[in-house]
């Protein structure tokens, strides 16, 4: 008897639960759908998230700190120490002493740890939001941050030239003017005269390596 | 199909200059591609529908891009990318069966498109033995199935082929019993002529004629369900057991065949539901509203929308359940209510 | 339909049955003689068609089709080496067997010539279910009753031999 009992219960059950789970089935289908349509639509991303790194090598010192922090050596600086030379001063107002040749982050080793973004003390050197990290090239993953030195020199002897250019030939209507003044002024004007040469000299010796004390990274 | 032929025949002077046979045959071909493109659309759409239902159910959105709105153009570039790719064949596989194997599938579903009735009167072939010749061509899809199986020279293969075969030859009993006594009330196998005795009002349907036939109805439903190899009786291609069952070593065109069977054999379970006890191009009112093709239409992707929402509801039974589920319980069943209906039909005759 | 069309699709049916009738003798390997057998039962399903018996037609492909070519198909994979493709049957004792079948088509063939078969002109297609329910509920109904009750003895009797015997 109770084996027909069971094998009317077990009917009735299993109609019973396929319906309970059909109900469940059919709320979740009324649900609002939890898929984000990807390259149109993005996640909000936290505010410390930590995507592929950046630097403002406008603002870096080139203190090496993060080489040193990063676990895989992934950073690589070199920079030239120039003494009482200033390249500038950053957007904090530090003072950049020293040129940085090169400034390269290999994405391809970095783990995106993040610790070498925590001692940058001009916190120049950041992770952005963007994560998507892929690349066509493996050699795209290398991130190349130095400004281009050569052209940067260039553009600034251009700068002093033109600069120098401008003072002579100011200077020149401005002897000319005097000479019809008075001798003893336009002797003086041409001492004058061939300072802005040394600027420029100086930049020719500080492209040839071992000229200067040249410091490799940390590494 | 004679009546409008005779009529075209009649009305235009081109197909009389022709002698009657060419124009027969003419017919014929014209009306095998009207089915097999209303059976291409069927699955196109219900295979995108499968992907809209079960993306919703789990909380996602399925095809939006292709075509623009809501992806509607997904499985028809799907179908396009199919029929383009490389025709591959197993090394080891026997290459004759295997290549008429998807043939044989896609045929046995494109014969019961012609006898399923759209509208009164609206079928390709309107048969005597409607009901029975669906059954019998429908059995034919195992074939294709179990040759498919075995030709492919794969394990997984051949267990997906011996499971569809002795899950089709068994669940083909329930099915039939079922449909029994909604012949027995009807008087007729033929479709049509059971779909005119349905006229007139909910009450009129055979589901809501008689308990029995309602049981019966429900039934079918589970039997034809698995006779389709739909979940919760998908064993024949298992994927987490058999990889893909018995098409896992097909691809491209083949592969395609044997999915458009699949997808428009739900068409084909749902329509004979819908004849047999759903009151088939009937409006649920006494009189007809609408066209009767889309009420048959509207109820055709109601049922198949209950199917994908079963799918995607219900784990997969193990073998010796599926046994038990049809052995044991869907044949007493369906024969007490064979009985029962026959006991109705004794006690109140006419009605 | 004209008789000339009847008689090419009788031939096309015909040729159907006999050349896959043959493939399924002669095919040295066994499930290609299945397969074919397929194609034989659509060809007699077709004749029948042609003799407007579309009940017969229909029963054919569904109790052969869907029933013994399944069954006949499960009997050849349960069989051993059924893995490899090659399942191939032999052939053995041919002078013999050739003298039987020579000696069975010669009777079949007299059979065939001297028998008066009362041949009858092809009427209108008519519907054939109805009448072959009440036949098979009036007329015939002691055959029909038999062969049930030989049928569900099969049945009981291939459970009963399929049933594992741990009871004894």
């Amino acid at each position: 008897m109770s084996a027909v009992k069971k094998y009317f219960s077990d009917i009735y059950n299993s109609m019973a639960t396929v319906l309970v789970g059909m109900a469940t089935t059919g709320r979740t289908a009324f649900r609002k759908p939890v898929t984000l349509e990807y390259p149109d639509v993005r996640w909000e991303l936290p505010e410390r998230y930590r995507g592929i790194l950046h630097n403002r090598i406008e603002d870096c010192i080139g203190c090496l700190a993060c080489a040193r922090a990063c676990p895989v050596n992934c950073i690589h600086i070199d920079i030239v120490k120039r003494g009482k030379e200033e390249y500038g001063v950053t957007s904090d107002g530090t003072k950049i002493t020293q040129w940085i040749p090169r400034f390269d982050i290999d994405m391809s080793l970095c783990m995106v740890c993040g610790l070498c973004t925590e001692p940058c003390p001009t916190e120049c050197l950041t992770m952005t939001k963007e994560y998507e990290l892929a690349v066509h090239d493996k050699h795209d993953m290398y991130l190349e941050f130095a400004l281009d030195r050569d052209k940067v020199m260039a553009e600034k002897a251009e700068a002093e030239k033109k600069a120098a250019k401008e003072k002579a030939a100011r200077e020149k209507a401005e002897k000319e003017a005097a000479a019809k003044k008075a001798a003893a002024e336009a002797e003086a004007a041409g001492k004058e005269g061939a300072e802005p040469e040394k600027p420029a000299a100086d930049a020719e010796a500080d492209g040839k390596p071992g000229s200067e004390e040249k410091k490799p990274d940390a590494s | 199909m004679k009546e409008w032929v005779d009529g075209l025949v009649e009305g235009s002077s081109l197909l009389q200059s022709l002698p009657i046979e060419v124009s027969y045959f003419l017919a014929m071909v014209f009306f095998s591609l009207v089915a097999v493109g209303w059976m291409a659309i069927c699955a196109l759409f219900f295979v995108w529908l499968e992907r809209k239902v079960s993306a919703r159910i789990q909380s996602r959105l399925g095809p939006v891009y292709v075509g623009g709105r809501f992806g509607w153009a997904q499985t028809p570039a799907d179908a396009l990318k199919l029929l383009m790719k490389e025709d591959l064949v197993p090394e080891s596989a026997d290459r004759l069966l295997f290549n008429i194997a998807p043939a044989i599938a896609f045929m046995a579903t494109l014969l019961t498109f012609v006898a399923i009735p759209i509208g009164n009167g609206l079928v390709i072939a309107d048969l005597d033995i409607g009901i029975f010749f669906i059954l019998a061509v429908s059995s034919l899809g195992v074939i294709g199935i179990i040759m498919g199986g075995w030709a492919s020279n794969s394990k997984w293969s051949l267990y997906g082929g011996m499971r569809a075969a002795s899950q089709i030859v068994s669940y083909e009993i329930p099915v039939a019993l079922s449909l029994i006594g909604v012949v027995m009330i009807a008087g007729t196998l033929n479709l049509v002529e059971i779909g005119r005795g349905q006229a007139g009002g909910i009450w009129n349907w055979y589901l809501f004629k008689s308990p029995f036939l309602f049981a019966a109805g429900i039934v079918y439903f589970i039997a034809a369900l698995a006779e389709v190899n739909r979940t919760p009786f998908d064993l024949p291609e298992a994927e987490s057991e058999l990889v893909s069952g018995y098409n896992t070593e097909y691809s491209g065109m083949k592969f395609a065949f044997f999915f458009l069977a699949e997808f428009a054999n739900l068409f084909v379970i749902s329509a004979v539901a819908v004849v047999m006890f759903l009151g088939a191009w009937n409006s649920f009112l006494p009189w007809q509203i609408l066209p009767g093709p889309i009420w048959f239409l509207g109820k055709v992707f109601f049922l198949v929308l209950v199917i994908m929402w079963l799918r995607w509801t219900l784990p997969r039974l193990r073998v010796d359940q599926l046994m038990h589920t049809c052995w044991k319980v869907l044949i007493p069943i369906s024969m007490v209510l064979l009985i029962g209906v026959g006991v109705q039909m004794w006690l109140f005759p006419g009605n | 339909m004209s008789d000339e069309i009847r008689l090419g699709v009788f031939l096309g049916f015909g040729m159907i049955t006999l050349v896959s009738g043959a493939v399924v003798a002669l095919a040295r390997t066994i499930i290609y003689s299945v397969f074919a057998l397929l194609f034989t039962f659509f060809g007699v399903a077709g004749l029948y068609v042609l003799l407007h018996a579309d009940f017969l037609a229909a029963t054919q492909v569904m109790i052969y089709v869907g029933g013994i070519l399944v069954l006949l198909l499960f009997g050849v994979m349960l069989t051993h080496k059924i893995a490899t493709v090659q399942l191939r049957s032999a052939s053995m004792q041919r002078g013999p067997a050739a003298l039987i079948c020579g000696g069975l088509l010669a009777l079949l063939l007299y059979v065939i010539f001297k028998t008066p078969w009362p041949v009858k002109e092809l009427g209108p297609a008519t519907p054939t279910v109805q009448r072959i329910g009440r036949y098979l509920m009036t007329d015939y109904l002691l055959a029909f009753e038999v062969i049930s009750v030989l049928l569900f003895a099969v049945l009981v009797g291939a459970a009963l031999m399929a049933r594992r015997e741990t009871n004894r």
